[in-house]
């Protein structure tokens, strides 16, 4: 019989049934699923701020400039997604983003 | 006498060649723990069966000083040689010339190498250890990626094509071992990534060792880019004659056949599976209880082991089988195993091995994370290269087989040539619990004691559904079988399948669920 160092078993639920066995580590690991928050702007993919156009507290209609994003060597402006005030700017010039990081909130 | 000098002078001109890049290089790379490119090659191929090629190339840049430079072979090491006395084509790229850089001329080198394993129908083994495209080189190094990648792609499905990681393979280099069928990784030495260590830590300030982003382990377990995991390049070579002691030299030929052998005493076939469909165990016992010699030898042995797939032998013909790991996540079958089994599959197909599947598997894995993923396509893929394959296939449901597993794990309905059942087996919908919750919902929900109701329902079910014999009554298994029996039932359906001729619509090519 093949031996191994023994690892202790877990329950896991599958077609409504209950089976004991071993959880590999890429399935331990799994993050959780979150919904997405409008208001929160997140960097869609790694990259820098290269110029912040947005001050907190102010007021700013659908379409208006907020930063510049600079990703894949490629410029990109991120625009307000519906009027409302900026609560919170949580990056500054030249800040190394990664993927979802948190960078405008939206009151 | 002329010739004489003539003689002495090509030995000197080869000697140096031989050095690749020189003593000091040798050592480096020595240092580092690794062989060098002649000696991997030697140590792969039959005794005195190396014969070089193109030993004598010169690469042709001419800008940044380049003309004044000389590069031994241009950084690879090309020919033919024996594997059990039988041809194959092998490069080794030199890390000590340049650091294995791919210029041009050092592609054309490989690619003339794999025309000839193409035109030869024989076995393609690329050693890789380069710091990828020489730069001073320019768009002629991308032209020479591109002519290997292509090759690499006509060649896919008519010979094997074996990638050894013994190096850096970095950037658009990583595409000729994803192209190819079998990539064996080592331990500390092999290292492949699209962007490294260096790029992320200037675009994202991650920092992580090249280690754990493209190391061996990375790619055995998380990524699943390679088949083959080794502690040592000698493992190594160890396992690249062991898979093609398995597999055939192109896919007009069947494998080499071994002398019959029985499985080791030591597995006891009836003692392996729990009669609790609840508790694990390892079915790779069970495939050893089966196989000659209890030798089976898997691929991809840590990536997505709820799947297991590999080779072994019945009575010293090779079998490809797939079996879903009740001791890892239950046997679900999930994105990462579809994708490692479909693969399996087709090589199987492509290369004229025979299919063997034993079933125990609980269903789909659920969660949001594996939606999000696509299992829905991943998961397709098995149901693809299971219906599209016209070599023996053959399903042995050892315990459970419930819903779309069922479906996709070789069954009936996608055509399987045999199917066979323990006599313990449930092959039903879906698992007692869940249906017996669905169909008597009203009755548990107006009962007393719904509990109690339910256990009862459940019990109903399990004994009216939860067998093999439902299905069997109506043909979907051909055959309900004691334990014991199933090495002589499944010999026995190999040999009556050996002149079996299936087809397919003619088609360009079909659209499985990349």
């Amino acid at each position: 019989m093949t031996k191994e160092k023994k690892k202790r078993n877990k329950s896991l639920i599958v077609s409504g049934q209950k089976f004991y066995t071993q959880l590999t580590p890429k399935f331990e690991s799994r993050t959780a699923w979150e919904k997405a928050n409008p208001k929160h702007l997140r960097a869609i993919i790694p990259g820098n701020i290269e110029d912040i156009v947005a001050v907190e507290k102010k007021r700013y209609k659908k379409g208006d400039v907020l930063l510049t994003f600079k990703a894949m060597k490629m410029l990109n402006t991120v625009l307000m997604p519906f009027s409302g005030v900026v609560k919170k700017i949580h990056v500054k010039k030249g800040d190394v983003l990664t993927k979802n990081q948190l960078m405008v909130e939206i009151e | 006498m002329a010739l004489t000098r003539n003689i002495l002078d090509l030995r000197k001109r080869k000697q140096t060649i031989e050095k690749g890049g020189g003593d000091k290089a040798i050592q480096k790379q020595v240092s580092m723990g690794k062989l060098t490119a002649r000696e991997r090659i030697l140590a792969i191929v039959d005794e005195d069966s190396f014969n070089e090629y193109d030993m004598f190339v010169e690469h042709q840049a001419r800008d940044f000083d380049m003309d004044k430079k000389v590069l031994h072979g241009d950084g690879v090491i090309t020919g033919t040689g024996t594997i059990f006395g039988r041809p194959v084509c092998i490069y080794a790229q030199d890390f000590t010339v340049a650091g294995g850089s791919l210029g041009l001329m050092h592609a054309r080198k490989i690619t003339k190498m794999m025309d000839h394993a193409l035109k030869l129908r024989v076995p393609l083994i690329g050693i890789n250890d380069s710091g990828g495209a020489r730069i001073q080189e320019g768009v002629n190094s991308l032209a020479g990626y591109g002519e290997i990648f292509f090759r690499n792609t006509l060649a896919s499905g008519v010979i094997p094509q074996l990638s050894v990681i013994l190096g850096p393979c970095a950037g658009g280099a990583v595409y000729s071992p994803a192209l190819t069928d079998f990539v064996f990784v080592v331990e500390n030495i092999s290292k492949m990534f699209i962007t490294g260590p260096e790029v992320i830590k200037t675009v994202l300030g991650e920092e992580i060792s090249m280690e754990d982003l493209g190391g061996a382990k990375v790619h055995s377990e998380i990524t699943g880019n390679a088949h083959f995991y080794a502690l040592s390049e000698k493992e190594c070579f160890k396992q690249i004659k062991e898979l093609l002691s398995f597999i055939p030299w192109n896919n007009g030929e069947k494998a080499r056949s071994y002398p019959a052998k029985k499985p080791k005493r030591g597995y006891k076939i009836q003692n392996i599976v729990p009669n609790d469909p609840s508790q694990p165990y390892d079915v790779r016992d069970v495939i050893k209880s089966l196989v000659d010699e209890s030798y089976f030898f898997e691929v991809m042995e840590k990536f997505a082991p709820n799947i297991v797939i590999g080779f072994g032998r019945l009575e010293g013909d090779t079998i490809g089988f797939i079996a879903n790991q009740p001791k890892y996540l239950a046997g679900v079958l999930d994105c990462d195993s579809s994708d490692k089994a479909a693969r399996f599959i087709r090589y199987c197909d492509a290369f004229n091995i025979p299919i063997i599947t034993l079933e125990d598997m609980p269903g789909y894995l659920p969660g949001v994370d594996q939606e999000h993923m696509g299992v829905i396509r991943h998961g397709a893929k098995i149901l693809y290269s299971y219906s599209e394959a016209t070599v023996p296939k053959i399903t042995v449901v050892l315990r459970k087989a419930y819903g779309g597993g069922y479906i996709a794990m070789n069954s009936r309905h996608l055509r399987a040539d045999f199917m066979f059942s323990w006599p313990n087996a449930e092959i039903a919908v879906m698992g007692p619990e869940g249906a017996a919750n669905i169909i008597f919902r009203k009755e548990i929900m107006n009962a007393e004691d719904p509990d109690k109701m339910r256990k009862l329902k459940v019990k109903e079910y399990k004994e009216k559904f939860a067998n093999p014999y439902v299905a069997a009554a109506k043909g979907y298994i051909d055959s309900v079988i004691e334990p014991e029996e199933t090495r002589k039932t499944l010999i026995h359906a190999v040999n009556v399948s050996k002149n079996k001729h299936d087809g397919r619509p003619k088609k360009k090519h079909g659209l499985p669920p990349f």
